[in-house]
């Protein structure tokens, strides 16, 4: 708990510390009002220039109002907002003005200082003079390390980067890919912003890895197994390709039977190539529906441990539905029984049939695609 | 789903993304893939000018083959008993290879037989291979359109028009099956060695889809399947000639769409797999879109208010990457030990410290409980009766004082209880205040105290 | 994965201001690409070194003491923190354990603190030292960035370290007591018999002990035995019955200590004459000391028990409105300390509310021949009067009378019901139990 004393003394550092800003925004509101005024007494409706007017106005009054925030709580990140929205209204001068930037930093460090500092403090700890100036050289070296790494790694990486801009592969099929992550801005920013996260999460996993390997700590390591959420469901990798495999164990069956009917009732079309592509189409149907009911089914399964009921239960569906497929595809009516075919060749007939179906269209898909020839 | 929401995922989306990414580059720079549009009478071929019907009525009956490679189809050859092959006005050439296959057909096959329809002369090679005596011309008839009579050893009689067809030699023992009959010529003939038998005709029109798909289809269909019957009997293999077509890609497929002469040539839905095939094909329409997108994003870009709104964009998004992976903890300082006492009424006693006392007409009446307590344990007079004053008196009060004392604690006592209204306005807490002081003098005459450590708790209670 | 580092929101604010710089330069506005990848790198770099700092925080060589033991003295506590690394650690937000009933007087309960390399910082702080056993420390620490960017995870540095604190003895309370013995003048039996002190001498009697044989006597040639005063030796065993109005009351003047310290007064009276003392303090299930000892090993025994008393078990006794003990079980333990001779004298000294809970024990204990019992109700709202000043101690009278009165009556009332209460005010409670013991020896 602060007290109020350091609450206001907090307050009244960040707001010193926002006053150029503060200031900044004003001195614009009092120049801009004016404009804002002789536009509308010179009557001339231009309603673009109005509108950038207002806007100019809106992006600072926001400014404005998103620096009390910052003051009252030292947030770095209303304070940020607060500066970054001058950038829109195209005055990016601010963000290379030292005195308008040292808040973002700042208030970190007097938020630190105010909810960590304790009354008295100074009674209880000591050091000698000695260690303390071996401190500051210390950290005043880790720190100037830092920046001088930081402006190295960002100089080379830039320089790749513009690099990377001006490269013009002269393929027509390519070039507009190629422009996307270059010529377009859009598509830059994407580039670069992963290039600075790379940089960011290869020194943060080798810091980790060697912080770990080099100085490993018993309860840093505990306190770190201890964090990890263990009561969180895990979603197994390529979970969809496995309900994938046990949707293709399903589906023949079903798809025989809904080819058979659809026949009997003469649906398939007669011409070869149409009934091709209709048998293709129910192939693709059937093993969508199986798939998107097995999803649901199996997730369930992933997050609870299936009973030996959920599995005879599952057993015993494949059986009926190959069961089923094998009597009606093989049914004599003139016999009145089951004709003399042998069942595994009858069950093999029906697989068969399926998977090549499937085959054969994915081959297609494939192969329309260039993929394979 | 998920209990608390949150999900543990082992496999990680941007690898998936930088993957997608690969082979998108990968499949541009490979291109679409250009399925040939057939042209002529290739068995696949739906045009007038193809050759789909005679496979698709064989297809009901036989087993049918369209040959695309030659020795490939040879390779594939077992147990053949029977084997009929069929050629549709081929447009090239036999190459040495493609005869020596065909030839392998009749060393491997029991029995080999041949259907021609050609006026070109291109599948001469293949009777000459053979060993057949019978040879296309390749010169047209001076008669665009003959009309021959037909007579075939197996039965089948009727006339037949062709069209620009071309005369056949022979020069053994074969049998002229087809005669001009106009003037005699021979336009086909039959040849039957035993194990190998041949019908040739010089023309290749009577087995297109214009015409055994028209109206006056009936003697053309007739006359094919008879001679497919006499030829393959109950059973045998057809192999249908598909390898010496013209194939187009699509642009110059589409070039031949434009007249509609050569229109009639190509085959519709080849041309429709490609043109699907090509639109699917993420070359086809990605690069166009890129270039759309990036055009319109310079362009807007080059306007101060919207690039102000992309660049807002984009520096979220810049954000958002950027920040997304990073693990955050909530800002929360250490909570030093809150100190705790169990006051009770020690509380209450540093609240009087604090504030000073505050005292109030209630604090009033307990005081006076408390001093009518003490006199009347003490003394066994209240201090309502007068006689407190007397008693007060004997314990060394002045009797000044104690008249004072006595009437001043009465009249507030009696104020308070509201038995009379004088004063009007009182002040309660100075009375409390100066009651204290008073009483703490009268209550010293009488051995206890208020404000001393040892009070008068065991005297009064 | 978990890691040993995490940032805090307000990276977010850095990471804005580098998007927006490199978003800047791509869109052609300004040169500021490199300045915002160095932003980031910078955010990389600052993340490194507090990686490292934690690591080396964590591997900290920690001494860890306390000093003092007496009651109302400081108790010194002091950390000593060595950072065995050439890594300087900034900044350490450190905040020392201790219980919540303890009392800082001096320095503060944690800070902000740095760690210079290869050498060490010394916390130290004070606490103000109440009777009982208490366990201090660790400390928590927390790796902090100096701009507020970047947190370690929590740790502990070194270990809680356990102290007893004695009672403290009031030395004019013991002059008092004293008095009260002497006025009583009781003490001494005044007939000869087993004893220490030198009565008078008489003529050898055959049977004498060869001990006794007065050799001074000898020497002038007549055979005469010393005889020595008969003490009466009383058995005096103080029952603490320690539920948490026992903790009501300002710091260091709550019942549980006015007790303590009556007891151990009372207990060091009673072992300079010789007598068996004990105490036996019960708490939420558990119990401490009830052995009675003979003088000196007594009152130590005393002394030893009220140091071992566990806050921790009374607080957690508040929320049970039951009593802390059945009258069997405390019988039970009254039993096991029973020494074989002589009646135990069982001194009960009680706060109003603990009396009127337990007035079935106090029954029950009544009724059991081989005690006398004796039980005082402390009239708690009286503590902490002697801090305040004439008037306000009147005032604060006043507020309380009705509070004080109602003690009064309950405890009235418990005497209706059969229970030999004494009320008595903090201030005169020792005087009347060592007055209510010597009454007991006189009449022995």
């Amino acid at each position: 708990m602060r007290s109020t004393y350091t609450i206001t003394v907090t307050i009244i550092i960040s707001a010193v510390l926002a006053m150029p800003l503060l200031y900044y925004n004003l001195s614009l509101l009092i120049a801009g009002f004016p404009i804002l005024t002789s536009l509308n007494i010179a009557g001339q409706p231009s309603l673009k220039v109005d509108f950038r007017v207002a806007l100019d106005f809106f992006y600072v009054i926001s400014s404005t109002i998103l620096l009390v925030p910052a003051v009252i709580y030292s947030s770095s990140v209303a304070y940020a907002l607060s500066l970054i929205i001058h950038v829109f209204r195209g005055d990016h001068e601010v963000l290379f003005n030292a005195v308008y930037v040292l808040p973002v930093f700042l208030y970190g460090a007097l938020r630190v200082f105010s909810e960590g500092w304790r009354a008295g403090q100074l009674h209880s700890f000591r050091f000698s003079v000695s260690s303390f100036l071996a401190f500051i050289m210390g950290y005043s070296g880790i720190i100037l390390l830092a920046v001088l790494v930081s402006f190295y790694f960002g100089n080379i990486l830039w320089g790749y980067f513009s690099a990377l801009r001006g490269v013009r592969l002269g393929k027509p099929v390519l070039d507009p890919l190629a422009d996307f992550f270059t010529v377009n801005p859009v598509g830059a920013v994407i580039v670069a912003g992963f290039m600075a996260l790379g940089l960011y999460l290869f020194s943060k996993a080798l810091t980790e890895a060697l912080v770990f390997y080099v100085k490993p700590s018993k309860s840093v390591a505990i306190k770190v197994l201890k964090d990890i959420d263990f009561e969180a469901p895990i979603k197994p990798p390529l979970s969809s390709i496995r309900n994938m495999i046990v949707s293709l164990a399903l589906s023949p069956p079903i798809y025989y039977l809904v080819l058979l009917s659809l026949s009997r009732f003469e649906v398939i079309p007669k011409d070869p190539i149409m009934s091709i592509l209709a048998r293709w189409a129910l192939s693709l149907i059937v093993l969508g529906v199986v798939w998107r009911v097995l999803i649901r089914l199996l997730t369930r399964f992933d997050e609870a441990e299936p009973g030996p009921w959920n599995f005879i239960l599952g057993a015993l569906l494949i059986v009926l539905l190959y069961g089923l497929a094998y009597m009606a595809g093989y049914w004599d009516p003139r016999v009145e029984g089951l004709s003399p075919a042998r069942v595994d060749e009858a069950l093999k007939n029906i697989m068969l049939g399926y998977y090549t179906t499937l085959f054969d269209m994915a081959r297609l898909i494939l192969i329309l695609v260039g993929v394979t020839p | 789903m998920g209990r608390g929401g949150r999900k543990l995922l082992l496999a990680s989306g941007i690898l998936l993304i930088a993957l997608a990414l690969v082979g998108i580059v990968a499949v541009l720079e490979k291109g679409p893939i250009s399925i040939p549009v057939t042209v002529g009478a290739h068995p696949f071929n739906r045009g007038p000018f193809g050759a789909y019907s005679i496979y698709s009525m064989l297809s009901s009956n036989y087993t049918v083959t369209p040959v695309h490679n030659w020795t490939q189809a040879l390779a594939q050859l077992v147990n053949c008993s029977k084997a009929l092959i069929i050629i549709v006005s081929p447009e090239a050439q036999y190459t040495q290879k493609d005869v020596e296959s065909i030839r392998g057909f009749r060393n491997k096959c029991e029995e080999t037989a041949l259907i021609i329809g050609d006026e070109t002369g291109n599948s001469n090679r293949v009777l000459e291979t053979l060993n057949s005596t019978i040879r296309i011309s390749g010169v047209q008839s001076p008669n665009p359109h003959p009309i021959i009579s037909v007579d075939t050893p197996w039965g089948w009689r009727g006339l037949l028009v062709l069209d620009k067809a071309s005369t056949l030699t022979s020069i053994g023992a074969s049998t002229p099956i087809g005669r001009d009959i106009l003037t005699g010529e021979a336009y086909a003939y039959y040849e039957d060695r035993g194990a190998f038998k041949a019908v040739v005709l010089g023309d290749g029109s009577i087995f297109i889809n214009q015409v055994l798909q028209s109206n006056a289809s009936g003697p053309y269909k007739d006359f094919l399947s008879s001679t497919v019957r006499h030829l393959c009997g109950g059973e045998c293999k057809i192999y249908i000639e598909a390898s010496k077509y013209q194939s187009l890609d699509p642009k110059a497929a589409l070039d031949y769409m434009r007249s509609p002469q050569k229109a009639a040539l190509i085959d519709p839905s080849s041309l429709l797999a490609t043109i699907i095939a090509n639109a699917i094909h993420p070359s086809t329409w990605l690069p166009p879109l890129l270039n759309y997108f990036n055009n319109i994003v310079l362009s807007l870009s080059r306007d101060v208010l919207f690039a102000g709104i992309l660049m807002i964009f984009s520096i979220l998004a810049l954000t958002l990457i950027l920040m997304r992976r990073e693990e955050r903890m909530p800002d929360a300082f250490l909570e030093d030990v809150r100190e705790v006492e169990w006051y009770g009424y020690g509380e209450f006693s540093r609240r009087i410290l604090a504030e000073g006392a505050r005292l109030s007409k209630r604090d009033f009446l307990t005081l006076y409980t408390m001093v009518d307590g003490v006199l009347k344990s003490l003394t066994g007079v209240g201090l309502d009766s007068e006689d407190a004053v007397r008693v007060l008196e004997s314990r060394g009060v002045e009797r000044a004082k104690a008249r004072e004392y006595w009437g001043f604690m009465n009249k507030y006592y009696r104020r308070a209880l509201g038995k009379t209204l004088w004063p009007p306005i009182v002040f309660w807490g100075r009375v409390s205040r100066k009651s204290i002081g008073l009483s703490e003098n009268v209550l010293k005459a009488l051995g206890v105290s208020l404000m001393e450590v040892k009070g008068l708790e065991e005297k009064a209670l | 994965m978990s890691e040993s580092v995490a940032s805090t929101g307000r990276v977010a604010a850095v990471v804005l201001l580098a998007a927006t710089l490199i978003v800047l330069d791509v869109f052609g506005a300004a040169d500021s690409g490199v300045l915002g990848l160095a932003l980031i790198g910078f955010l990389a770099a600052l993340r490194a070194y507090n990686a490292v700092a934690q690591a080396s925080l964590s591997t900290c060589r920690v001494d860890a003491s306390v000093e003092g033991s007496i009651e109302g003295k400081p108790l010194t506590v002091e950390y000593n923190v060595c950072n065995n690394s050439w890594i300087p650690i900034a900044l350490v937000e450190v905040s020392l354990v201790y219980p919540s009933y303890l009392k800082l007087t001096r320095g503060s309960p944690g800070g902000l603190a740095i760690i210079p390399p290869r050498g060490c910082i010394n916390y130290r702080t004070e606490l103000l030292a109440r009777v009982g056993r208490h366990k201090i420390g660790p400390l928590k620490v927390v790796l902090r960035d100096l701009l507020g960017f970047y947190r370690g995870l929590e740790l502990t540095l070194g270990d809680a370290v356990e102290v007893r604190v004695k009672p403290r003895e009031g030395e004019s309370l013991r002059k008092v007591l004293l008095e009260i013995s002497r006025s009583v003048g009781l003490s001494r039996a005044k007939r000869p018999g087993e004893g220490s002190e030198f009565y008078a001498t008489r003529d050898y009697k055959p049977g004498d002990e060869v001990r006794r044989v007065y050799w001074k006597a000898l020497a002038k040639g007549r055979l005469a035995v010393k005889e020595f005063e008969r003490e009466s030796t009383l058995h005096t065993l103080f029952l603490v019955l320690a539920d948490k109005s026992m903790l009501y009351g300002p710091y260091l003047n709550t019942p549980l200590e006015h007790i303590a310290r009556i007891t151990v007064t009372i207990a060091r009276h009673l072992a300079s004459k010789g007598d068996y003392v004990g105490l036996l303090v019960v708490s939420n299930g558990k119990t401490w000391g009830g052995k009675l000892g003979r003088g000196w090993k007594g009152y130590r025994m005393v002394v030893d028990t009220l140091s071992n008393i566990d806050y921790e078990s009374i607080i957690g006794s508040a929320e049970s409105p039951e009593s802390i003990i059945s009258s069997e079980q405390l019988v039970m333990k009254l039993l096991a300390s029973t020494p074989s001779r002589g009646k135990v004298n069982v001194i009960l000294v009680n706060t109003v509310e603990g009396a009127a809970k337990h007035s079935r024990q106090f029954r029950k204990l009544q009724s059991l021949k081989i005690y006398t019992f004796h039980s005082f109700i402390i009239i708690p709202h009286l503590y902490g009067i002697e801090k305040l000043g004439a008037f306000e101690r009147a005032v604060y009278r006043i507020k309380t009378y009705e509070d004080t009165r109602k003690a009064y009556d309950k405890i009235k009332e418990l005497r209706k019901e059969g229970v030999k209460a004494i009320p008595v005010t903090p201030w005169d409670a020792a005087a009347k139990i060592v007055s209510k013991l010597e009454t007991v020896r006189g009449l022995a």
